[in-house]
């Protein structure tokens, strides 16, 4: 038999974020508990408002099932030493839970042995769950827990009341002297009386709660207040989800309520106002029909708003007075031009053994400077250079001041309403903060890629510069985090040149640091990061491995390109048998021992060696200029017309043999064409190519 | 609440309703503090195992948050009433929430709502975790339940509540600018506090001597420590109090760099914590028991 379970935790009301979390964790505890005391248990659903959080279980078996088995014990010349119990007789009783008197005696062969007969499980799941859910609730974890009694438990805020009911049955679980009961609470304020739990349907309780003014599920009361927005004329398309969401669990009631403040305050910029009404109150803009903000907000209560103007009044005057302080700051602001407030940064530190902001924008001025030459773009150095001059002078703001999250989007609007900078310069200084995440959009404009891969390539030197740079786990200043944005930006933007240029002039501007270390330091960094970009762009490990095994991958724009053209040519013979034909040069040259040095065709002993060497010396010349193309099949080509050769030489030739003169010479060549072509191009040899005949082999031995 | 609701019969409703509850109504402390939390029948009294209510207004200095009085918001002093309550009971929430319908405000038809917000007072090595209780938007009051004071672990726990009187006035008497708060009938905030927070704030963002406040708070930090010599636990923090105060001026004046902040923040700490291990070391209380 089984019946219906029922868990509710009820708690003060809980931070927005930890709910789901807490849910989870709820569920799977259950989930695993239960299997730990074979309880058989179908359709677990967790559910939550600030104040509860609430497990059920559609059917828990009654009762664990019984099991019932034999356990072999010692031998009984062991177990018994003159007709009494030895010490290996009682520890088996002991061990097995039955009486020395109710072992069995068997023969196993011409041996006898001790027996017991164990008789497992059958506990009551009522007699069960008092202890597993205590424990549960115990082991749930979040980010920051508190004590509130004299008592071991602690938890995000204090829990105030249990249910537990299996089908009708209360269960009495009990945490720190806290009894679960059938009585569970409603709206904070809207109920009026307790709300009486009889049983273990989840249908009747949500209906119960939902007369005491409580929506159980967070889905429903999302959907409500995207309903009430769209009623109140929110536009769809700018409806804030997060926000929706957050609100949705900070209410159990949700009624949204419609405002309206000063039309003059629209005067203040569009992310400011956005700003101020989602970070101090939570609340969401109102537009008008052409999509233009309007003089209203929509704020999300916990209240049936039975006495709907007098909310609305509180609102209004609290937003108003937060709006009025923006405008204040806007207004303050704008006495000062970006320009003169550079010189106040020299008084922001940056970070602590790096030197202040303004240390910090004079190097990434000069560094854009550099970027834009190497990367041929020197059209947009000297906007770079502005911008990165003028980029953190919004740090000295009121307004970022109050809204930090706004750094950027005021340098922009600042610069160009009081500075009247152009608007490549001003549109700059925001993009310089992209992309902030993996996910996040990258500088739209080149003037921004310039800056923002100069501002990130600083810190990241700068930090690895005083050994603040990443170690194993540890990165402290999210370095890994910024060059992936370097190099995403690099090749987004078309920008060729290579790492080892960038960061050496980066480094130049800390002439204190031990340039040869930390450029090495930064170039591991930026490498590991590669790997992972290429990895997203779908190229295969052995084709990314062996374009990264070429110092010429430092040019990741050109290398990007090369390994997806590379990795487009797989399927060719031609470039099947050039890799093949590199990868026997390698092997071969790897294992023997032999003085390096340069080929001498004058001791060229077969006609085949000679081939090779005429087809290499052609490709040699041709191959600067494909490569100064970084026309990735023009390279393929010239090689595989060495590699016919090569083919025939390996096939004709003994490349070890016994004289030593030609043996060296001939390995010295095979070396020289592998050398050659890694450090131009890349590894060809690293390249696999009987991959699916490697992965069934492996599958078969599994 | 029957009276009028002027910010003089808010205060005394307040004290009605937690004098009812069993709080020591207390007096305020007498010296520059930022926030009720330094009152020392909160710092002190938090520490230990000794039961404890009680209930005070607290004026409190933040020399950065000045505005001349213009701000219909911020104020260089505005009024804390705090309660303590030690240790906290079940009902904390219950019982603060009968206060808010003590002082007028209609629960029922209001959209009050408690947003977590981690409290922290890194000066007095402080922690706690509970809310910003909300009414209709409106930030009205912290409500905490103390986890740490001076670094130690609070054994018991204790709920300190700081209702933010200016704003709760303001609220319920429907005015946008705090100068117009009705203080008593026919007496406004500004007839009372338009000079004070005028002065002190072109005081502290103006007028104040960087050099003789570095002066004083040298000094007053060596008398902390010569008086915990001594073993004179109060004398020690009320010069810690002075120093406390002396920071924030300097930090409003643009003294201090960000670099240094920390440092001193953390210098001011050490001295609470060595108040508070002495006062706990001893074990005598406000009764001087032993």
């Amino acid at each position: 038999m089984a019946k219906p379970f029922l868990f509710e935790v009820g708690v003060e009301e809980m931070p927005a974020g930890y709910l789901a979390p807490y849910a989870e964790q709820l569920a799977s505890l259950f989930a695993d508990e239960m299997k730990k005391a074979n309880i058989v248990v179908k359709g677990i659903t967790t559910w939550y408002t600030p104040r509860r959080l609430v497990l059920h279980c559609a059917r828990v078996a009654e009762q664990q099932p019984v099991i019932e088995e034999e356990v072999k014990g010692p031998p009984c010349d062991v177990a018994f030493a003159n007709g009494q119990a030895t010490r290996a007789a009682t520890a088996f009783a002991d061990k097995t839970g039955v009486a020395l008197e109710a072992l069995e005696r068997r023969a196993v062969g011409d041996k006898e042995y001790l027996y017991a007969n164990v008789t497992r499980g059958g506990a009551r799941t009522i007699e069960l769950l008092p202890g597993v859910m205590a424990g549960i609730v115990r082991r749930l974890k979040a980010p920051k827990t508190m004590r509130w009694a004299d008592a071991p438990t602690v938890f995000a805020r204090p829990i105030r009341w249990l249910v537990a009911l299996l089908g009708k049955e209360l269960v009495p679980v009990e945490l720190d002297g806290l009894r679960a009961g059938m009585q569970t609470r409603g709206h904070r304020f809207l109920a009026t009386r307790p709300v009486r739990v009889t049983s273990a349907s989840l249908t009747t309780l949500t209906k119960k709660l939902r007369k005491a003014y409580v929506v159980l599920d967070v889905r429903e009361r999302e959907q409500q207040i995207l309903q009430q927005l769209a009623a109140h004329g929110a536009h769809d398309e700018k409806i804030d989800r997060g926000l929706v969401r957050v609100c949705a669990n900070l209410v159990e009631w949700p009624s949204v309520v419609r405002g309206s403040f000063d039309p003059a305050l629209l005067e203040l910029p569009e992310p400011v106002l956005i700003t101020a009404l989602k970070k101090h109150q939570k609340s969401f803009c109102v537009y008008d029909e052409q999509g233009a903000l309007a003089a209203g907000f929509l704020s999300v209560a916990n209240n049936d708003l039975a006495d709907e103007p007098r909310i609305r009044a509180g609102y209004e005057r609290v937003i108003t007075a937060r709006l009025a302080d923006a405008k204040f700051f806007w207004d303050e602001d704008r006495q000062t031009t970006l320009t003169a407030r550079v010189e106040r940064l020299r008084t922001v530190v940056f970070q602590e053994k790096l030197g202040t902001y303004f240390d910090k924008t004079q190097r990434v001025a000069a560094l854009a400077r550099a970027l834009a030459a190497m990367s041929g773009r020197d059209a947009l150095a000297d906007a770079a250079a502005r911008a990165a001059f003028l980029s953190r002078a919004d740090l000295t703001t009121a307004m970022v001041y109050e809204f930090p999250e706004l750094q950027g989007v005021m340098g922009r609007i600042y610069a160009k309403v009081v500075d009247g900078e152009p608007a490549d310069v001003a549109d700059a200084i925001e993009e310089m903060y992209q992309p902030r995440g993996a996910d996040d959009a990258l500088p739209a404009s080149g003037v921004g890629a310039l800056v923002s891969v100069a501002d990130k390539l600083d810190t990241i030197v700068g930090c690895c510069a005083v050994g603040l740079g990443p170690t194993g786990s540890a990165d402290p200043y999210a370095l890994r985090r910024q060059a992936l944005g370097v190099l995403r930006i690099l090749v987004a933007h078309d920008l060729r040149l290579t790492l080892g240029a960038a960061v050496g002039a980066a480094l130049a501007q800390y002439p204190a640091a031990d340039a040869a270390g930390v450029g090495a330091h930064v170039l591991q960094v930026l490498r590991g990061r590669f790997e992972t970009v290429l990895k997203d762009a779908g190229v295969r490990y052995d084709v990314s491995a062996a374009v990264m095994a070429s110092p010429a991958w430092e040019a990741v724009t050109q290398t990007y390109h090369k390994a997806q053209a590379l990795m487009a040519l797989l399927p060719a013979d031609e470039f099947r048998q050039a890799c093949t034909v590199l990868e026997r040069c390698e092997n071969i040259t790897r294992a023997a021992e032999f003085t390096p040095g340069a080929v001498d065709p004058a001791a060229f002993v077969d006609a085949l060696e000679t081939q090779v060497w005429q087809a290499w010396t052609r490709t040699c010349e041709l191959l600067p200029a494909a490569l100064q193309r970084d026309d990735v099949r023009g390279v393929v080509g010239l090689l595989a017309e060495v590699a016919a050769p090569l083919h025939a030489y390996f096939e004709g030739v003994r490349v070890n043999v016994e004289e030593d003169v030609t043996r060296t010479n001939r390995l010295r060549m095979l070396r020289a064409i592998r050398d050659a072509l890694v450090a131009q191009f890349a590894d060809l040899g690293a390249v696999v190519f009987d991959q699916t005949a490697d992965a069934a082999a492996r599958a078969t031995k599994k | 609440m029957k009276r009028r609701p002027t910010l003089q019969n808010i205060i005394l409703a307040l004290q009605e309703y937690w004098g009812a509850q069993g709080c020591v109504l207390a007096l305020p402390y007498d010296a520059e503090v930022g926030a009720g939390t330094f009152h020392p029948y909160t710092f002190f009294a938090a520490l230990g195992p000794q039961p404890w209510k009680v209930a005070f207004v607290q004026p409190s200095r933040r020399p950065a948050d000045g505005r001349y009085g213009d701000n219909p918001n911020r104020l260089y002093q505005h009024h804390q009433f705090q309660v303590i309550l030690k240790p906290a009971p079940a009902d904390s929430q219950d019982l603060y929430f009968a206060s808010l319908r003590a002082i007028g405000i209609d629960t029922r038809h209001h959209d009050v709502r408690l947003e977590e917000d981690d409290w922290e007072s890194p000066t007095l090595g402080a922690t706690g975790l509970g809310w910003q209780v909300l009414c209709d938007g409106t930030e009205i009051t912290q409500f905490t339940y103390f986890q740490q004071v001076a670094g130690m672990d609070l054994q018991p726990v204790c709920t300190e509540l700081t209702y933010g009187l200016e704003r709760i006035a303001a609220f319920i008497q429907g005015v946008n600018h705090v100068m117009d708060i009705e203080w008593v009938e026919g007496v406004t905030y500004r007839m009372l506090k338009k000079r004070t927070e005028y002065e002190l704030s072109a005081y502290s963002f103006h007028g104040a001597s960087v050099e003789r406040h570095w002066d004083f708070f040298r000094k007053a930090e060596e008398e902390s420590r010569a008086a915990l010599e001594q073993k004179l636990v109060l004398p020690a923090y009320e010069w810690l109090l002075k120093c406390s105060h002396w920071f924030n001026m300097l930090d409003a004046r643009g003294a201090i760099s960000v670099t240094e902040r920390t440092g001193y923040i953390t210098k001011i700490r050490a001295m609470a914590c060595a108040c508070a291990r002495a006062y706990v070391d001893d074990g005598r209380g406000f009764g001087l028991v032993s």
